[in-house]
């Protein structure tokens, strides 16, 4: 048993886990009903589970929860309160999402790659995004909306 | 601690708790509401009192896609009980949408179907994914067909309503019908100028008879009356899906929900010879129970964490069953015996002749969201959450699999992290059903992505003889093509012959196509563009090596070749305009093309731009698409459906292959079965044939033509030619 305690989207949690071992991805998912983020792969191959740790993007996945007391994590859920994040903003204007299944991984990453670089280039983007995997596609809109995000919306 | 947190974590051997020392109004927000789960799109706002709701019982299957006619509506007339559109007095319009919202769009598209002839104000429109239900007639998500198979019927159900609505204002008023018009969900009479929104309408409408309102008297709109149709309407799911409220089918919680993993056996046809130790599995923290069901040993938990680390240390053996020497190599005899038993049978001309043989391999679907399913069965009721591309069915296995009557069966469609014909297997639900029916109480069964690779229903693989020759001026005047592939034969399934795709569309005096179809204990099923994804890739392959055996530039050849398919024609010559075919591009780099027809409807042309390193590394930089698919419903989503499928075939073109060793299927993750990523992505554009006749599919339509398209474009740039896929380097040296 282990006492775990967490900053979630600016809430303070203590969560007691028996598995110290249990990964961030399904604390938030089973543990807290967060399931904005996403499992694809499990393996850290996918992207689909990207939230962000202290600022930066991690899979969710590959975390032990045990590691990550008093670690403050951002979720998709708290990307903004109302979808007026420049990002979430840009997604509806170049229509992004198909399926839907990758985005908010894909919006995670998108969010802390702009935090570091306002105004990236096309080659940054790739570096940045190339580690979430989209099967409807949608690549070339996200880089777009991850433009138009950088150009103040 | 929040009350939902309790309910849904309240198993037995409870040992995981959270507190939460802040607000709970986050928790509150995400947490699992069964209504709000039952509306696809948009909560509808509930409204109590009269409403007008319209059904009609006329949906019917017409074929694979685009054959839909106005002739073909069944009993337009007949009211079913349940509804397709509801409209309340606070003016709300809510429509139904019967097929699955897998990506492509239907929730908007076939809403805005209804509601343009409905004159519905759009913005008071919301949309539900509706229940499986044999009153919306066929639900199955394939094929590329919804929009297609709805366009008449979506449209005269809305136009009924707006018959009514008339109607219902004309006797309010005291005048004739026909002095009346509608205009974004109000009724005006146009000599007074008064009018009524269709809220305040509903109770005088739902008092006519509304079978008195015949489909024949229903005047569908001219196309150039559409307002909403052909517009770039935003989709309705997008906001739930960039803020992580979307709810999937991974994403259903229930009050005292278990999770499951299943170990199934590793060796096609293998079967479980007993469970040597499950006192490990149990032993795990969070493990309520270890039990046997038809696809293998479950281990039912209190998180998917839990499940997961039961299953790893269950000990099992397997039965290996007759398959344990099976591998590719064999797989790959069988299907060139296949095209062997046919060959020779037809004589070539006397001219030059080419041959070449085409490969493919087996295909996983690799949807991102892993297969998953919820049931709870009660002892008079089951309820199911499914991702499903085929509600009815997946309904029709709960109702056996649970001994209940199908009227006693709740089947719900939750959004779908991709389907590619994946999803419209049953298999995840009869698993979920018999779990939920062994323990009493509700089961999420949820797949790894290894158990989504290693037991999918594989895209068959195929082994393609052709042969043709040619005529002095380097024309074709006998084509032969024998294709062998696997038969998806099995169950509801339709076969797919092996020549789906082969009946080539260029001029040959003599054509000459058989199919042979192997069985094999691979599984196989329908995948996006199914048999297209083979045989165009040899086709379009050949008709370039054609070309160049001729000394014919594969543009002109193909345009020639085309004199008597003007449609085809049509988006070769656009996608070759577009892609400025014949402008001098770098050394080491090279342009391809190919073009095809979907069951005689949607016509496709890409046309590829690729360089190949001095590594033999391919890259792909541009994909220039032109597509007739006659009426484009949404070019917004139409155009993300085509660059979708691109992206997709070219995971197949450049990586996929499934193989199989000692009876295994050998990829399990995404390290040996890699997808294409961002970084690999190429320009993709789209560009449409102006079209005015009723719309025909595409969902599948961008796959098969950009297998070939790559290929032609290495053989433009290298002189290699491409015969078998994934693409190799090795077949480029």
């Amino acid at each position: 048993m282990a006492d775990i305690s967490l900053t979630i989207n600016k809430k303070f949690y203590t969560i007691t886990v028996n598995d110290p071992d249990m990964p961030l991805l399904w604390v938030l998912r089973d543990l807290l009903g967060l399931t904005g983020t996403k499992f694809g792969c499990g393996i850290g191959l996918c992207g689909a589970c990207t939230v962000h740790l202290d600022g930066t993007p991690i899979r969710s996945c590959q975390i032990h929860i045990s590691d990550i007391d008093n670690k403050r994590v951002t979720t998709i859920e708290g990307l903004s309160l109302d979808r007026s994040h420049p990002l979430q903003r840009a997604w509806i204007a170049e229509e992004v999402s198909q399926c839907g299944y990758c985005q908010s991984g894909q919006l995670m990453s998108a969010a802390a790659l702009l935090t570091k670089n306002p105004a990236p280039t096309d080659a940054d983007i790739d570096a940045a995004l190339s580690g979430n995997l989209c099967r409807c596609g949608t690549y070339q809109r996200i880089r777009r909306a991850i433009h138009r995000a950088a150009q103040g919306y | 601690m929040d009350e939902q947190m309790k309910q849904s974590e309240s198993g037995e051997q409870h040992s995981i708790t959270v507190e939460e020392q802040e607000s709970q109004e986050h928790l509150q927000k995400h947490s699992i509401n069964r209504r709000q789960f039952l509306i696809g799109a948009v909560i509808a706002g509930g409204v109590a009192g009269t409403a007008l709701v319209i059904g009609f019982n006329v949906f019917e299957r017409h074929g694979k896609t685009g054959t839909a006619s106005p002739g073909s509506i069944a009993h337009p007339d007949s009211f079913a009980s349940d509804v397709w559109v509801r409209l309340d007095a606070d003016n709300t319009v809510t429509i139904q949408v019967a097929r699955s919202e897998v990506g492509q769009g239907v929730l908007t598209s076939l809403a805005m179907l209804l509601a343009e002839e409905l004159d519905a104000d759009w913005s008071k429109v919301r949309v539900e994914q509706a229940l499986a239900d044999t009153q919306f007639g066929d639900q199955k998500t394939d094929g590329s067909s919804s929009v297609s198979d709805s366009f008449y019927t979506m449209r005269s159900v809305g136009a009924k309503a707006r018959t009514l609505l008339v109607l219902a204002a004309a006797r309010v008023w005291g005048v004739d019908q026909s002095t009346c018009r509608t205009e974004e969900g109000v009724v005006f009479h146009t000599p007074s100028g008064r009018h009524l929104p269709y809220g305040d309408l509903i109770g005088v409408a739902s008092s006519l008879d509304s079978s008195s309102v015949s489909l024949a008297a229903v005047k569908l709109k001219q196309t150039e009356q559409f307002t909403l149709i052909g517009t770039r309407v935003p989709r309705v799911d997008t906001p739930q899906k960039i803020d992580g409220s979307a709810l999937f089918g991974l994403d259903v919680r229930l009050p005292g929900m278990r999770y499951a993993t299943i170990a199934r056996c590793p060796i096609l046809g293998g079967t479980l010879k007993h469970v040597v130790d499950s006192t490990r599995a149990s032993a795990v923290p969070g493990v309520l129970q270890v039990l046997q069901i038809e696809s293998g040993v479950a281990v039912v938990a209190e998180n998917t964490w839990a499940a997961i680390q039961g299953r790893q240390a269950l000990n099992v053996t397997w039965t290996s069953g007759p398959n344990i020497q099976l591998d590719s190599a064999q797989l790959r005899k069988q299907l060139a015996a296949g095209v062997q038993n046919l060959a020779g049978r037809s004589p070539l001309g006397a001219g030059k002749t080419v041959e070449a043989v085409y490969e493919t391999p087996f295909l996983a679907h690799a949807a991102m969201e892993p297969m998953n399913c919820t049931a709870y069965v009660q002892t008079n009721h089951c309820e199911v959450w499914a991702p499903t591309q085929h509600p009815q069915a997946a309904r029709q296995v709960a109702s056996n699999v649970s001994g209940l009557p199908l009227t006693a069966v709740t089947l719900h469609v939750t959004l779908i992290g991709g389907g590619f014909g994946r999803r419209v297997e049953t298999d995840f639900v009869v698993e979920a059903v018999q779990i939920s029916s062994a323990i009493g109480a509700p089961v999420k069964v949820v797949w790894t992505r290894e158990d989504d690779l290693e037991h999918d229903f594989y895209r068959p693989a195929s082994y393609q003889e052709l042969r043709a020759s040619l005529t002095a001026q380097g024309l074709p005047d006998a084509w032969t093509h024998i294709a062998a592939t696997q038969d998806t034969d099995r169950d509801d399934h339709q076969a797919q012959p092996a020549t789906d795709g082969a009946d080539m569309p260029y001029n040959s005096a003599i054509k000459h196509i058989s199919g042979s179809q192997i069985s094999s204990a691979v599984p196989a099923g329908i995948w996006r563009s199914s048999n297209y994804s083979n045989t165009i890739f040899a086709v379009e392959s050949f008709v370039d090596e054609i070309a160049a055996a001729g000394g014919i530039d594969p543009y002109h050849l193909r345009m020639q070749l085309l004199s008597n398919n003007p449609r085809l024609q049509r988006v070769v010559q656009l996608a070759a305009s577009k892609a400025g075919w014949g402008t001098p591009l770098s050394a080491g780099w090279g342009r391809g093309m190919a073009c095809y027809a979907y069951f005689s409807s949607t016509a496709v042309a890409e046309v590829a731009e690729v360089s190949v390193a001095s590594d033999n590394s391919v890259r792909v930089h541009r994909v220039v698409c032109a597509v007739d698919c006659g009426l484009v419903v949404n070019p917004t989503i139409a155009e993300a459906q085509i660059e979708g499928g691109v992206v997709y075939g070219l995971t197949a073109a450049l990586k996929g292959e499934i193989t199989v060793a000692n009876g295994q299927i050998q990829q399990h993750n995404f390290q040996d079965y890699p997808l294409l990523r961002m970084n690999e992505t190429p320009t993709i554009e789209v560009y449409f044939v102006p079209g005015t006749e009723s719309p025909t599919g595409l969902g599948e339509l961008g796959v098969p033509a950009i297998a070939p398209a790559v290929a032609n474009a290495i053989f433009a740039a290298t002189g290699r030619r491409i015969r078998r896929l994934p693409i190799q380097a090795a077949d480029l040296r």
